[in-house]
């Protein structure tokens, strides 16, 4: 027999569930979780400098596919980190926060405590779930349940709270119960669903015969690490593609068909070219692409709709489809590319399609670059971007914030390989890039991260270079101020993070400069840098 | 108390305006002066419209964030509601953590978030953009509304407005759509809605009945040992004056709950101590004593031990003064009830003590009872802090505190408060008086707010300088905000306690077992602070702060001190608090848990010690 806190049942479950780094800011009511979890070999608390950085982190973390796992303490702690929970929900991802709550026979209705308040609540709206583990028995259920609907389809973040009584609350726990409490069993599915045939080929069909096709392309191909199978389709059957900015990194740069990312076209001459086509190709939809083929349906396009979805309620909901599928991402890809068969050649395609929007986009990209910002700061900007593309090798991750960086690089950075790089450009979650960085080179310790960034996005968590440099959490950021409008007392963000112990250099042609640094670089200096460029 | 609201003008003839023009002509008539307001282009048509509107000021933070708690504690030195506004989506949800901190404290904070349209139809399962901030604020707000009409605004405004100031008060939520901020209407006499009257309620003080006053009196001269107990209410209510006028003529000891931090006046003879937990031993000693209590304005909360045993008395007869019923016996029981205002009831009381002053029983060995212990408490603490040997030569935080407050004291100075253990030093010896001088996230002790709130503050107090206290821990949550500071030249002065250490919890951890997560990285914030172009310096003996506090008074801008401080000490009065937050919960550890205790590094030292002797008092 043993004896078990509440905490440490709670931390003998996200062990079991493969959570292996913590991110969190400690709090009293915390403190016998911290032991929980500082008793683990495989388990690590990361403790940034503020409770949103930590949900940022997480969310990092999870994109890069990891168990991700994020606890503020009660009130004061959840409060900071309910902002940031809010673009694990918008971005889909499973991460589960976890706070503790004032005593069981204090919460629900508050009692005027310190710190209480409806939590809960609170996470209601952002979060795919949340429950109050009320009686210490529950804890494990509860949490596997949590973490199984963060993981289903249309992923998200869940959200549970713990009465302080019930984690401090101890209890010797029998072998038998033991059992009963952690089964060997399984708790949730994980492998993936095959759509069926007949909606393949129903789809199939449809693209088959289409003179004009286009695909839609949405985040969870990026998140299901799909690019490879959707390339193969799209290969296949030469429909050219739009992605969202979340699924940018899912179609290769120098690909012919890659028509860029949706913010290219949601102007009135791009709906316009892009409502030629006859058969809309809709791809796991999110947000982005979903308002692109709302505005293109909008104009009566006559256009056939495929849609394809994890979430059998997805399929439709946008627009009316004219064949749907369900089904996990890569299965779907596969299956349908290989009842495509070649029907690439197939004779009725108008050859002009594909090239005319191509042209399009180039007009489109200009105009484009032309909105998010002064046209000597993007051009520099872009010139940057591109040196950068040159030193990165394919493993490297790139996370780009900021309306302007992340616009710039998302029209001019060309890349090879895969989902390494992250666009962080609609400005939903400011200056998300930076702590979203950390959270993926604490995941991928092995891969070198670059962030490009700008200063306004960059203030927002310029804080954690601190927990950069404590959790060696090393990478190159790319800085770029605004010349015009920085006034002259701005921050000298040189001299803030060499006050962080981070090695840090202004920059002012960076055309030269940048060259030095390669060079050092492949030297293998593996320290992180701060480049403050001003343009 | 300068009445908040002003009476809604009924508006002239028609005018065509905008929305934005509208809703700042609304806030205007509202007597809101302050708008905290995000820079982006979404808010530039309110922003716009804000500076063309007479009486109205517009504050840009740095980050978003900082919005709420910049007008929390403007709103709360100011007695009257104050605006932070911020685009929608993303933006919108990051007030959450100013929300429910300035909800905690019940500040009439209108948080507006001007929404992207988010477009009709689409399945919510899909668009997660779609999520209502409303919903998100809805437990963490008196009120909250989306503005869907043009001509609805006005009446939702002001009723924001009211419900903030409200008999509990609190914070306000609305959204405004960006096309209905964009687009225009007309507003003439009648489609204002003539809040006239429900404003004049809002404002409208209420008496206590003549017989309930009669009943509270007879009781309090019936007690052995009476005490007053202010809280935020009265602070509220305008009658910290009046209070202590009270506590004085009726010779009865005074101490207020944490939310009232700075009501009770230290010159006050009958001041026993400090708020709450601060005043250690003394606060415990009156209310396991205490046999009649006059709880003005106070509800109760977990800060003030909830006015229940084991830490007050079970015994005790409460006569309870609040404005909303439902605070009345809220936590412990009421012997005597009165729902009013707390100045009309004060004035009632005192003259009716007044009429029976010939009969006042004479309290003044229990008054010096509990001052003795006060005292005696403060002062074995200044000597030790005086006489403390670190061996790391780091100071101890309370010699740092005192040498900081010796030399503010004297100035008309306003004080923020941000940290854990920080706050506990700095409020123990309480030497600070005046109502609205101190500062401090009661109801949430979020961590982080510091900065936002000495902006805040200096928006909304003109010449007078600000000093914050904070700890290292708390000091770069909004760091960011450094930049504001820099921009005005503002005479804000930061004195840092940095004791490398989340130290509050890892004070905690000692008590419980070991210290895990708890450390912080040693930095020097002075460096930190100069990167903003910010003059700071490393203090690491106490004979340097006189001559820098000096400079930094003679100096018309901002100044950072960054104070290294021994990490090894804790008040004694974390030991209160720690024990109401987890009543219940902090059972004896399993024994294996025990054993590895003693096989820790961390050894049982004078401050365990001290802990334990007051550990020992309070119970
Ligand atoms: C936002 C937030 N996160 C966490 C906590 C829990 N907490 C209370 S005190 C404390 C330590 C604060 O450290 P510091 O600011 O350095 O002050 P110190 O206690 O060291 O004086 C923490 C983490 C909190 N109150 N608020
Ligand atoms: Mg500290």
């Amino acid at each position: 027999m043993a004896t078990y806190l509440g905490a440490d049942l709670i931390v003998e479950t996200l062990v079991r569930e493969g959570v292996r780094h913590v991110f969190t800011v400690p709090g009293g009511q915390m403190i016998p979780i911290h032991y929980a979890i500082d008793d683990h070999k495989s388990m690590e608390l990361v403790v940034p400098r503020h409770e949103g950085a930590a949900a940022l982190m997480a969310c990092g973390y999870s994109m890069a596919g990891l168990p991700s796992c994020v606890m503020a303490t009660v009130g004061a702690g959840i409060a900071y980190e309910a902002g940031s929970l809010a673009f694990a929900w918008r971005e889909r991802l499973p991460v589960l926060s976890l706070a503790p709550q004032v005593q069981s026979y204090k919460m629900k209705p508050i009692q005027e405590n310190l710190q209480a308040c409806d939590q809960d609540e609170i996470f209601a709206p952002i979060t795919k779930f949340h429950a109050i583990m009320y009686h210490r028995d529950r804890i494990p259920d509860l949490i596997r349940r949590a973490v199984k609907i963060a993981l289903a389809p249309e992923p998200g973040p869940v959200h549970l709270d713990t009465p302080v009584d019930v984690i401090f609350g101890f209890k010797r726990v029998s072998r038998s119960k033991k059992k009963r409490l952690f089964p060997d069993r399984r708790f949730r599915f994980e492998g993936s669903v095959r759509p069926s045939k007949e909606a393949v080929r129903r789809a199939a069909r449809v693209l088959a015969s289409s003179k004009r096709p286009l695909a839609l392309v949405g985040r969870n191909v990026e998140r299901s690490r799909a690019g490879e199978h959707l390339m193969n389709l799209l290969n296949a059957t030469g429909i050219p593609v739009v992605v969202s900015s979340a699924a940018w990194s899912s179609v290769p740069g120098a690909s012919e068909l890659n028509l860029g990312h949706a913010g290219l076209w949601r102007n009135e001459r791009g709906i316009k070219a892009l409502s030629r086509t006859d058969a809309i190709f809709l791809i796991e939809a999110d947000e982005e692409t979903g308002r692109l083929v709302r505005n293109i349906v909008e104009r009566d396009s006559g256009a056939a709709v495929v849609q394809t979805a994890g979430l059998a309620a997805s399929v439709g909901s946008l627009v009316p489809v004219t064949a749907g599928i369900t089904g996990s991402v890569i299965p779907v890809l596969d299956d349908l590319a290989a009842a495509s068969g070649s029907f690439r050649e197939s004779s009725h395609r108008e050859r002009s399609w594909v090239p005319s929007l191509m042209k399009e986009k180039e007009v489109s990209a200009k105009e484009y670059l032309r909105v998010i910002g002064p046209a000597h700061r993007v051009k520099a900007c872009a010139g940057v971007i591109e040196k950068i593309g040159a030193i990165a090798g394919p493993d490297t991750l790139i996370v780009c914030d900021g309306r302007m960086a992340a616009g710039t690089a998302m029209t001019t950075l060309k890349r090879s390989g895969l989902h390494n790089t992250v666009m962080c450009a609609d400005d939903y979650a400011p200056g998300a890039g930076f702590p979203l960085a950390l959270g993926m080179k604490c995941a991928m310790p092995d891969r070198d991260v670059i962030l490009i960034t700008e200063a306004d996005s960059f203030k927002r968590h310029s804080r954690e270079l601190q927990t950069m440099n404590r959790y060696n959490l090393d990478m190159s950021i790319f800085l770029f101020q605004d010349k015009d409008k920085k006034p002259k007392e701005e921050v000298d963000f040189a001299s803030f993070t060499k006050s962080f112990g981070i090695e840090a250099s202004s920059i002012s042609s960076p055309e030269r400069e940048i060259t030095e640094m390669t060079a050092r670089d492949t030297a293998g200096s593996r320290r992180g840098i701060l480049f403050d460029i001003t343009l | 108390m300068n009445r908040p609201v002003r009476t809604i003008k009924k508006a002239r003839a028609s005018k065509v305006m905008s929305g934005a023009g509208l809703l700042v002509r609304t806030l205007a008539d509202c007597g809101v002066e302050f708008i905290f307001m995000e820079e982006h282009p979404d808010t530039e048509p309110v922003r716009d419209a804000a500076l063309r509107q007479r009486g109205l000021k517009v504050i840009h933070p740095v980050s978003e964030t900082s919005c709420v708690p910049m007008a929390d504690v403007c709103s709360r030195y100011t007695g009257r509601p104050v605006v932070a506004l911020t685009a929608g989506g993303g933006h919108c949800l990051n007030q959450v953590m100013g929300m429910t901190t300035a909800w905690g404290d019940k500040s009439p904070v209108i948080s507006i978030g001007i929404a992207r349209s988010r477009g009709a139809g689409a399945s919510p399962v899909f668009d997660r953009e779609r999520t209502d901030p409303c919903e998100v604020f809805s437990s963490i707000s008196v009120y909250h509304e989306t503005v869907r009409a043009w001509s609805d605004m006005r009446e939702i405004i002001c009723r924001g407005v009211r419900e903030s100031l409200s008999a509990k008060g609190g914070t306000v939520h609305i959204e405004i759509p960006i096309d209905i901020i964009e687009s225009t209407g007309s507003l003439s006499s009648d489609a204002s809605p003539g809040d006239t009257e429900c404003f004049a309620q809002v404002q409208a003080p209420v008496r206590a009945e003549e017989k309930k006053i009669d009943q509270a009196v007879d009781l309090l001269l019936r007690a052995k040992r009476p005490m007053i107990f202010a809280g935020g209410g009265a602070v509220r209510a305008g009658a910290a004056q009046l209070v202590n006028d009270l506590a004085r003529k009726a010779g009865i000891p005074i101490l207020s709950s944490m939310g009232a931090m700075d009501v009770v006046d230290p010159a006050n003879p009958m001041y026993v101590g400090p708020s709450s937990y601060l005043a250690g031993e003394a606060f415990h000693y009156a209310i396991e004593k205490a046999d009649v209590v006059l709880a003005i304005g106070a509800c109760f909360g977990g800060l003030d031990g909830f006015g229940l045993p084991p830490l007050w008395s079970g015994k005790i007869k409460f006569i309870q003064v609040n404005i909303d019923p439902t605070y009345i016996a809220f936590n412990p029981g009421a012997e005597i009830a009165i729902v009013a205002d707390a100045r009309e009831t004060v004035n009632q009381l005192m003259e009716r003590i007044e009429a029976v002053s010939s009969r006042l029983p004479d309290w003044t060995s229990w008054v010096s009872s509990i001052k003795r212990r006060y005292h005696g408490h403060v002062e074995r603490v200044a000597c030790e802090a005086k006489n403390h040997k670190s061996k790391n030569g780091r100071l101890h935080p309370a010699a740092a505190v005192l040498a900081v407050l010796d030399r503010i004291v004297a100035s008309d100075a306003l004080v923020c408060v941000d940290g854990g253990n920080t706050p506990l030093w700095a409020g123990m010896f309480a030497s600070v008086k005046g109502p609205r001088r101190v500062f401090f996230p009661t109801g949430m002790a979020t961590l982080g707010v510091g900065i936002p709130m000495a902006l805040g503050l200096k928006t909304a107090a003109g010449n007078r300088r600000v000093i914050l206290f904070t700890g290292d821990g708390s000091l770069l949550y909004n760091i960011q905000e450094l930049e504001l500071i820099k921009r005005y030249n503002l005479p804000i002065i930061i004195a840092v306690n940095n004791d490398s250490a989340w130290n509050m919890i890892r004070a905690g951890e000692i008590m419980l077992h070991r210290c895990v997560g708890t450390a912080l990285p040693e930095q020097d914030y002075a460096a930190v602070a100069e990167s903003y172009g910010i003059p700071a310096r490393r203090i690491s003996s106490l004979d340097e702060i006189p001559a820098a506090l000096d400079k930094a008074f003679s100096s018309n801008g901002p100044m950072l001190f960054d104070i290294a401080t021994d990490n090894n000490v804790y008040p004694d009065s974390l030991a209160s608090f720690i024990r109401v937050e987890f009543m219940g919960s902090l059972m004896p550890q399993p024994l294996k848990k025990m054993l590895n205790f003693y096989q820790n590094e961390i050894k049982i030292g004078r401050n365990v010690i001290n802990i334990m002797k007051y550990l020992m008092k309070t119970m």
